[in-house]
């Protein structure tokens, strides 16, 4: 399964170029990734019961101009580890993949500044969105 | 290199400075490298637009607000017919030379020419001025789990 998201352009999202500039594609995930977690984790979660991204990265396909339809953000687990998971992104249209992307997300304890396993209720949400 | 401040707002709910952000300090580093540094050089040409092909960073410790800039060292990694490879380090420089490694990154770059909307070769010229700059040993955003 594949959790989409719906990532509405911001006029000022594009830079000198007229493009959404790339830093703001790394905006576009975490907004995916935010509602993600908040739509199937947050429950099961306490508050300093969090993640944090351990490892990025994005390959550029096509520039985005201004745009007043949404782009999709697409995301999907590719592996869940004791106390790390990835996952894999696409910012799309229907017909465009403009990004693709990988991160590396350690779950993480807030309050104790530290990494700490992923709970069961976690890693069975998890391994709902697992396309390895 | 370059000296990059930091915002009070470049910090998440976590209180550490977002993940996001790390990436708009090396387009701080980057822009005052290719778009002020290179073309005082001779490569004027590249103010004239560079997109980013592709980004690769790890995160290798979290940053807090401070008052104090925080170092972001640029070099090249290799110089193509069309495009160019960029590597970083998001560092702090201690007092006794000690270095505390933020982030290490990577990036493939390809001049655009914005009049005409398209990319475009390298010049031999700017060629010259990445090549000066090339490091083909510094470290790579390899992840470590």
């Amino acid at each position: 399964m594949r959790h989409a998201f719906e990532c509405a352009v911001r006029f000022d999202d594009l830079d000198a170029y007229g493009h959404v500039n790339n830093v703001t594609f790394a905006e576009y995930l975490q907004e995916a990734r935010v509602d993600f977690a908040h739509r199937y984790l947050a429950d099961d979660l306490s508050p300093h019961e969090g993640s944090v991204v351990a490892h990025q990265s994005l390959d550029y396909h096509r520039p985005v101009p201004f745009r007043t339809e949404p782009l999709q953000v697409v995301l999907w687990v590719t592996r869940i580890g004791r106390s790390s998971f990835d996952v894999a992104y696409e910012i799309r249209d229907a017909d465009t993949v403009y990004v693709t992307a990988t991160g590396a997300l350690v779950a993480f304890d807030v309050a104790a500044e530290r990494p700490r396993p992923l709970t069961e209720a976690e890693r069975a949400t998890l391994a709902k969105f697992l396309e390895p | 290199m370059c000296d990059v401040p930091l915002r009070w707002a470049d910090m998440d709910a976590f209180g550490h400075v977002n993940n996001v952000v790390y990436l708009r300090y090396l387009q701080e580093a980057r822009v005052d490298m290719l778009f002020v540094h290179a073309p005082e050089h001779g490569a004027e040409q590249l103010a004239r637009g560079v997109i980013v092909k592709w980004h690769e960073i790890d995160y290798r410790a979290p940053l807090h607000f401070r008052p104090a800039p925080v170092r972001v060292e640029t070099w090249v990694t290799e110089v193509r017919a069309a495009s160019f490879g960029l590597g970083y380090e998001v560092l702090d420089l201690g007092p006794d030379g000690q270095r505390t490694i933020y982030a290490v990154a990577a990036s493939v770059l390809v001049p655009y020419d914005r009049a005409d909307g398209r990319i475009r070769r390298i010049a031999s010229r700017e060629r010259e001025v990445l090549e000066r700059l090339l490091e083909l040993d510094g470290p790579a955003p390899r992840r470590s789990r």
